[in-house]
């Protein structure tokens, strides 16, 4: 990975990152076989309490969920948590239901069913999209939960975001969620949802870097959730990618070398991020993950 | 005449010594110091461009 290097001169350091899972990440950080991990999803307290060296947890990306579909002749539309937990519940089966068309005056929604697609395998946008739908929709929560996994009552699913993009690509009148880059990459219709302000937010990089002000709950403890933010301009269905680093690191060249690479990722590596559809942390939450860089010893 | 004992204790208090230097010197000369993650796939594409950035950017000066 990687392209070619200036010749004649020596990096400082051989940086690799493995993507296979969040668990299995952990698991390899547990085993100290890797020298960080990333995960979609935070160690419990249960889980630190385990561990020899207390992790610390650097949240660094914030992606979207969003919902897509594949609609002829129909432009961005707006949602509600309780309109896309009634479609995916299978309560809501055609375009033109009401509710929609209250939420959408202007479009000219057909009188198609609606066909639903989601993720066949265990993934973080289905746990993002149903941990959402579970804070909006009491009906959600009570018939099918949140989860990686869930048990759902209809539709039809794919593997992983690009095979979700691409059946719903090529599936007219069907909807999925996905993962912002996602969507625009395959170039997918994505739609607004109202988030805890009452507002139907675009997700772009400003309303997700939003939602991660979530002022007492970040700053107290990086692990917070930011799903349904009542952030002023957040886009409500949004997740966080941690780098999960241990505190205590005995290799001077390593402590020295990761405590490098985390500066860098807050700031060079974060507009990248940006350059990619990925919202990114804003002072004053960028400001004390940086702090907690100095606690890695 | 050094005795056995003393001859083992100054090598290993050589050795311990090169110990030292080799590791103080890894990663500040010549040697890159070798850094590992593993985990998420979702973030995948930007962490592989962090990777691709990051080797551009630091070098030994």
């Amino acid at each position: 990975m990687g392209g070619s290097l200036p010749e004649g001169r020596v990096p400082r350091v051989n940086l690799q990152y493995e993507p296979i899972g969040s668990g299995a990440g952990i698991q390899a950080l547990k085993s100290e076989s890797v020298d960080f991990a990333a995960s979609d999803m935070p160690l419990t307290d249960e889980e630190i309490g385990k561990m020899a060296v207390k992790p610390l947890h650097f949240p660094t990306l914030v992606g979207a969920i969003v919902p897509v579909y594949n609609l002829p002749k129909v432009g961005t539309l707006n949602f509600t948590g309780e309109v896309l937990a009634a479609i995916f519940s299978g309560h809501i089966r055609t375009w033109n239901d009401r509710a929609l068309v209250q939420l959408n005056p202007t479009a000219a929604l057909p009188a198609s069913s609606i066909i639903v697609v989601h993720r066949a395998d265990a993934s973080r946008s289905t746990y993002a999209f149903t941990d959402y739908l579970s804070q909006i929709s009491g009906l959600w929560k009570k018939e099918i939960g949140r989860g990686g996994r869930v048990p759902w009552p209809t539709g039809e699913a794919a593997a992983g975001n690009p095979s979700l993009a691409e059946l719903v690509k090529k599936t007219p009148y069907s909807i999925g969620y996905v993962e912002l880059n996602y969507a625009i990459q395959e170039a997918l219709s994505y739609g607004y949802v109202r988030n805890a302000e009452g507002k139907f937010e675009k997700p772009d990089f400003r309303a997700m870097g939003a939602a991660a002000h979530v002022v007492e709950n970040m700053k107290a403890d990086f692990r917070a959730s930011i799903t349904n933010s009542p952030a002023n301009g957040a886009y409500p269905i949004c997740t966080l990618t941690w780098l999960i680093v241990p505190s205590h690191i005995a290799d001077p060249g390593k402590l020295r070398e990761i405590k490098r690479f985390l500066r860098w990722a807050y700031s060079d590596g974060q507009q990248i991020a940006l350059k990619m559809d990925y919202g990114i942390l804003q002072p004053p939450f960028s400001d004390y993950v940086r702090d907690q860089i100095a606690k890695i010893q | 005449m050094r005795t056995k004992n003393q001859t083992l204790f100054l090598a290993s208090l050589l050795a311990a010594v090169l110990s030292v230097l080799v590791g103080c010197s890894a990663g500040t000369r010549n040697t890159p110091v070798s850094l590992k993650g593993a985990g998420a796939t979702a973030p995948y594409l930007v962490y592989s461009k962090w990777v691709e950035a990051y080797r551009k950017a630091e070098f030994h000066g």
